[in-house]
């Protein structure tokens, strides 16, 4: 630790105030100021005082207007977006990846019911690796789905996301298409797979863009999940 | 003329603290730019600052009942806020494939955000309070605050003795502080 560091001396506390809040203190230093600090409500008021000095770097920057899909990404996830009820996602920031059942009935304590033409009896949630979702399908009894692309990772260079569903019941996984990167897709279940299909695992594999040639031959599987009925929506 | 639009920041943070999705719009407008602006000097990379931005607003509308404008002014809170998550990103950076520094070269348009923000830091616009540092001083500043450098990496960066760049460190605050303090 520097020899000058000395936090019992008032103004080299204040001076320190300064360099924590300019982010130069050293480990050790920042976290002998951190401890004083937590207990100091003068010291706050200096950080406080410090942050306040230090925003001129940021007023001398002239202001840069951002492109208009920042703004659509920030109201999508926060659930702000005028859109349709299945792209309202304000409370799902902050979850993790396996937490997609969880984040499932926060989602259905919004309003259900008016999904512009179809039927919504299932959900599952794609989530990106940073938590965040990447797609939502949505299914009906009847074996109707749709794929809404909320805001999926891209994949790696010249390979595509190939949706599949995996029955139980030893029947050979049965591709649902190329996950869009946007806007959505509509799937049917084909009836073979009806009966089983609220059941069946969900996977999601990285392809090569023509898909898996079968479904004895899918690519690495990159997601895994379930369906979750609508049903019991008020679950927290 | 500040204190109405430091007013109106108020009352749309406190809107976001009550999830009203209308001031989560007023606040984006009235204030995107210029955070864009900071991360884009930040990162210096178009893509990954509209990443953060993003972050900044969606952990605002999870946070904003934190905020206690008896503190801090909106835009001081909202700056400290996007530096941190612009800083975090790139020390995440930094140990991966993407190494800041291979990062930054490979950057579309680099040239072209170096050069706004070179423009505004040289156009006679300066903050009066900046205007007071020396060169080696605010260039050792600004290194700081917005690279997330510590006083061994500024050394590192500019190639000056460890002892001389803390000086600089030191004496650019001081500097700094009695000008702002007398604006107040």
């Amino acid at each position: 630790m520097h020899e000058s560091f000395d936090l019992s001396d008032p103004e080299l506390r204040e001076a320190a105030a300064g360099e924590y809040a300019l982010g130069t203190l050293t480990r050790d230093e920042r976290a002998a100021f951190e401890s004083l600090l937590a207990v100091s409500h003068d010291l706050q008021r200096d950080v406080e005082r410090w942050r306040e000095h230090l925003n001129v770097f940021n007023e001398q920057l002239p202001p840069v207007t951002p492109p208009a899909h920042v703004w659509q990404g920030i109201a999508e996830a926060t659930g702000t977006a005028r859109q349709p009820w299945w792209r309202r996602l304000g409370l799902w920031q902050g979850m993790t990846a396996t937490a997609f059942s969880l984040a499932l009935a926060v989602t259905l304590t919004f309003s259900l019911g008016h999904n512009a033409g179809m039927e919504s009896d299932y959900v599952f949630v794609v989530n990106n690796s940073d938590s965040s979702p990447g797609w939502i399908v949505n299914a009906s009894h009847s074996g109707e789905m749709m794929v809404q692309a909320v805001r999926p990772e891209a994949p790696a260079p010249g390979k595509v996301c190939e949706l599949w569903l995996m029955a139980k019941d030893g029947k050979e996984p049965m591709s649902l298409g190329i996950l869009p990167h946007s806007g959505t897709m509509k799937v049917e279940v084909p009836k073979e797979y009806l009966a089983a299909f609220p059941d069946s695992d969900l996977v999601i594999t990285l392809e090569s863009p023509q898909g898996a040639p079968s479904g004895n031959q899918m690519g690495p599987t990159l997601k895994k999940g379930q369906l979750t009925p609508v049903e019991g929506r008020h679950i927290l | 003329m500040q204190d109405s639009r430091n007013d109106a920041l108020i009352e749309y943070l406190s809107g976001c603290a009550r999830q009203d999705a209308k001031a989560l719009d007023q606040l984006y407008r009235a204030t995107s730019a210029h955070l864009y602006a900071q991360l884009l000097r930040i990162l210096r990379h178009e893509a990954s600052a509209q990443d953060c931005l993003q972050q900044v607003y969606i952990r605002v509308w999870a946070a904003a009942a934190q905020y206690d404008a008896g503190r801090a002014r909106p835009m001081t809170w909202l700056g400290t806020m996007t530096r941190n998550i612009a800083i975090d990103w790139i020390r995440r950076q930094r140990p991966s494939e993407h190494d800041s520094d291979e990062l930054i070269a490979a950057m579309p348009g680099r040239s072209d955000i170096e050069a706004d923000v070179d423009l505004a830091q040289h156009s006679g616009e300066l903050h009066q309070c900046l205007a007071e540092l020396n060169d080696d001083q605010r260039r050792a500043l600004e290194l700081a605050y917005f690279e997330g450098l510590t006083h061994q990496d500024l050394a590192n960066q500019l190639d000056q003795p460890l002892g001389t760049v803390k000086s600089w460190v030191r004496r650019g605050l001081e500097r700094l502080k009695t000008c702002m303090s007398h604006l107040i």
